[in-house]
């Protein structure tokens, strides 16, 4: 069943010189899939996330999630449909300072109205599964960076999402909170069957998805797909950014 | 946890941002409170519904809340901006619009309700003060300590009505269709603001005041508009100035190749990337600055010329005129003789105008240059000489316009072979003002020739050296004569009368108008303090990130002062530039001159901003340079 289907999806910004940022980009995404997105600086990759998670929108072009097109939905359906369809992690965490991570986490299901009892039993469901049981009480600035992913991890999938999107999760974590949040994904996509869309520049973190799309200029440039053990996947994706033009500075 | 709960943390978790918005809001509802307690003294109970000083209080009480509901929207503005990230995540996990309004109408809600609590309590904390401080400014005035249950009352009930426009209003400042994108940028750029719009809005707003002015039929609506969009022509003349000349100053430089040279590319770069809020600083400011500096400036030149205001409009102490046959003059005149003659400078005079109409005691009047200099030697005026047709006309009111000879003692004259020549006018009264039109004083050649053509009136004038100090000599003779005058028998006039009236509505205005000008120019500090502050984290990390690649200690200091130069002096200038052309305008049709005290006063304000400008840029740039260089300086 697929997750997220996206057909001739086209991007440009206006100005005194319009930027075409994607050119027609087709993908589909199964559910449980576990998909990376990857491309040297400025082919368009941030673009692509941002106008699939709803952030932006598309200049031409169709987006289904779950079925629907979010870019359709009035300002009701388009909160519901982030609240109950898409989760979000992002690079620097984006917890609110204000609050303790159990109360982050249930910040969806606020918004949702969901009663409190049931509030409360599925943060501390999610809280045990991920590791963070013990630091619901703590605000955000008493814990760690790789706690703090986790926390936002926990708040993207406490309501079952039927997409998990994913900025550069681990861009702000050293390589052992790295690996503790990939293992995290990991571990979500194979029990929950979360549906995983990542963009990074890292080969290793991409090296934990099934697939990975490389983006150039605004294109689906190449498709690697997993067929061996994580590490001969890491090394034929750094030969394909290779080839692609950049050296192996534009990845990790 | 639920939306209320949401705010409720927000508020009580983050105290350090939320803490400069409650000072502000706690402020607005204590000036309110002051005033409307000040309003509600059972001293200010006999104050007449339609007088000028019930007018003052309401006036007071109006401007206040006006101001509150603009310096409280302005830092909620501000206030939302700075979190525009927190709203944008909310949002991306399915915030809806409505539960975003709703989470900030709650924020402002408690907010609005804790300013009301805390704002009445420091307000009766200080209000002994602050009635003390109204006794001695206020002179005459009594101000015991009373509990003040009604202001207490409408205060809630105001500035409660204050707090839930600003709640419904504070959702709509924020754009959401950008805030979801805040999440990915820091802050949005600021883009340049549309040069039309400003030229439109001056030349709208000038064009209604050149509209209004001549439109003399709706005085009484128009002259009520006049003052709002004076403001804003002003305001956005000013945003012009700065706006073009940054423009100009960019241009020049740039084709001169000095903007690249130093830090002026920094200085500007920067200072353009934010021109929407430093425009609005700098407009903002300046308007307040020169609303402040032109009040303060009138109110102390009017505080302290009353007394010669007064005598320039009623140039004796006493004035005493009958109006009817009935009335018994001699008695009369003998009874304010023995009042005050004893006091020292005390003398009197019999003063006769002629005129044409037999039946009115007002009007044009003409009297022989003879009668004249008796005037004048009693009014201690210039002598003056007049010979054959000369004559001189004076003012019956102050600043008389267009003074020339009556038609009718013109063809009067003409009769008897004279034509009257006008050699002179007279500003200065000789009785009070606006009582009789035009005097004409003619030679008393002439004068012999149309004597008997017209009708005597009598006028008496007493004068003593200290008749501001005469209240209950003063006082029992207003109420001897007040009956006389209700018959329509005779008049009395006295300057105390007027000097204990124009004293006590100037020393209020004064009271009044100093709390005001206080909050503008605390406003302005919160509005500088609001731009410098809240974007601090930011100016550090954009700075500590170009010290990595050259800039030293002594290049970052130049640029946080010349920074905090144009910030703080341009909208400084701009406020005295409208103070001196507020001064001249007014001193045109003023009685007295406020050039002096004008003068003064902007040695003081100069004075008072640079010792600001030092403080500030002190504590700025430390914080800066530790916040770049991460050592305590």
């Amino acid at each position: 069943m697929k997750v997220l289907s996206i057909k001739g999806l086209e991007k440009t910004y206006d100005g005194k010189v319009p930027v075409r940022a994607l050119r027609g980009i087709n993908l589909e995404v199964e559910r449980g899939e576990m998909i990376a997105i990857m491309g040297p600086s400025g082919s368009g990759k941030s673009t692509f996330l941002n106008v699939i998670s709803t952030i932006d929108k598309p200049t031409r072009g169709r987006v289904r999630i779950g079925g629907k097109n979010p870019h359709e939905m009035n300002d009701e359906q388009l909160a519901s449909f982030r609240r109950n369809t898409l989760g979000f992690v992002f690079q620097n965490f984006n917890l609110l300072p204000t609050l303790t991570v159990e109360e982050n986490i249930m910040l969806p299901m606020t918004l949702e109205k969901v009663p409190v009892g049931e509030m409360k039993q599925r943060t501390v469901e999610i809280a045990k599964l991920l590791g963070i049981g013990k630091l619901l009480k703590k605000r955000t600035y008493e814990i760690s960076g790789g706690q703090a992913q986790r926390t936002a991890v926990a708040r993207a999938v406490v309501q079952d999402p039927a997409l998990l999107l994913a900025d550069e999760p681990t861009g702000n974590l050293d390589s052992k909170a790295a690996k503790d949040v990939m293992e995290l994904f990991g571990m979500l996509n194979k029990k929950k069957k979360t549906t995983v869309l990542m963009v990074t520049h890292d080969a290793l973190v991409a090296s934990y998805c099934q697939k990975v799309y490389i983006i150039k200029d605004g294109m689906i440039y190449q498709e690697i797909v997993r067929e061996g053990d994580a590490l001969e996947f890491q090394e034929e994706i750094l030969n394909a950014m290779t080839l692609l033009g950049g050296g192996r500075h534009d990845t990790v | 946890m639920t939306l209320f709960s949401l705010a409720w943390k927000n508020i009580i978790r983050d105290t350090k941002t939320y803490i400069y918005y409650f000072a502000n809001c706690v402020f607005s509802v204590f000036i309110f409170f002051l005033f409307i307690a000040l309003a509600g003294h059972p001293v200010f109970k006999v104050i007449d519904v339609n007088s000028a000083m019930w007018y003052i209080l309401v006036a007071a009480q109006l401007i206040s809340v006006c101001f509150s509901l603009f310096f409280i929207t302005y830092s909620v503005k501000n206030f939302s901006k700075a979190r525009g990230k927190q709203f944008g995540i909310i949002v991306i996990h399915g915030g809806t619009k409505k539960q975003l309004n709703q989470l900030i109408f709650y924020e402002n809600i408690v907010i609005g309700l804790g300013s009301i609590i805390f704002g009445i309590l420091i307000g009766m904390l200080f209000f002994k003060i602050f009635s003390s401080a109204a006794e001695r400014v206020i002179s005459g005035v009594e101000l015991n300590f009373y509990f003040p249950v009604k202001a207490i009352i409408m205060t809630i009930i105001i500035m409660g009505v204050v707090f839930l426009l600003i709640s419904v209003i504070a959702p709509r400042l924020i754009r959401k269709s950008k805030v979801v994108q805040l999440i990915k940028v820091e802050e949005m750029a600021e883009t340049m603001p549309k040069r039309i719009g400003m030229y439109a809005v001056f030349v709208i707003s000038t064009a209604a005041i050149i509209v209004g002015l001549f439109a003399t039929k709706y005085e009484d609506i128009v002259s009520f508009f006049l003052l709002p969009v004076g403001v804003v022509a002003v305001a956005s003349f000013m945003c012009i100035v700065v706006y073009e000349g940054i423009r100009f100053y960019i241009f020049v430089s740039k084709s001169k190749g000095s903007y690249y040279q130093g830090t002026r590319l920094l200085l500007m770069s920067n200072f353009i990337s934010k021109i929407h809020s430093n425009l609005q600083l700098i407009t903002i400011s300046a308007v307040l600055y020169g609303i402040t500096f032109l009040s303060v400036i009138l109110m102390v030149s009017s505080t302290e010329h009353v007394e010669e205001l007064v005598r320039k409009q009623c140039p004796s102490a006493y004035l005493y005129t009958s109006w009817d046959e009935s009335a018994d003059t001699e008695g009369n005149v003998e009874l304010i003789r023995k009042t005050i003659q004893d006091e020292p400078g005390y003398k009197e005079i019999k003063m006769q105008f002629w005129t044409n109409d037999p039946e009115s005691n007002y009007g044009s009047m003409i009297m022989p240059v003879s009668m004249y200099n008796q005037i004048a030697q009693f009014l201690k005026y210039p002598n003056v000489r007049l010979q054959g047709e000369e004559a001189l006309v004076a003012a019956g009111e102050v600043k008389q316009k267009n003074l020339e000879i009556p038609d009718v003692y013109q063809e009067l004259c003409g009769q008897q072979g004279y034509q009257l020549k006008k050699t002179g006018t007279q500003q200065n009264l000789i009785w009070l003002s606006g009582y009789l039109s035009e005097t004409t004083v003619v030679s008393d050649e002439v004068f012999q020739k149309i004597e008997d053509q017209l009708a005597v009136k009598e006028f008496y004038a007493f004068d003593v050296n200290n008749w501001t100090s005469l209240k209950d000599k003063t006082h029992d003779l207003y109420q001897y004569f007040l009956p006389l005058r209700d018959k329509q028998q005779a008049t009395f006039i006295s300057d105390y009368t007027y000097y204990e009236s124009d004293r006590l509505e100037k020393d209020l205005i004064l009271y009044i108008g100093s709390i005001l000008c206080f909050s503008f120019l605390l406003g302005i500090t919160s509005f500088i303090y609001s731009r410098l502050y809240s974007t601090m984290e930011k100016e550090c990390n954009y700075y500590k990130n170009i010290v990595k690649i050259g800039l030293s200690k002594k290049e970052l200091s130049k640029i946080i002062n010349r920074n905090i130069g144009i910030l703080m002096w341009v909208p400084f200038v701009l406020g005295l530039l409208f103070l001196w052309g507020g001064i001249l305008v007014i001193d045109r049709s003023s009685v007295i001159s406020n050039l002096s005290t004008g003068v003064i006063c902007t040695v003081i304000y100069g004075v008072g901003q640079a010792l600001m400008v030092l403080v500030v840029n002190k504590m700025y740039k430390k914080k800066i340079m530790e916040g770049v260089y991460e050592t305590s300086i």
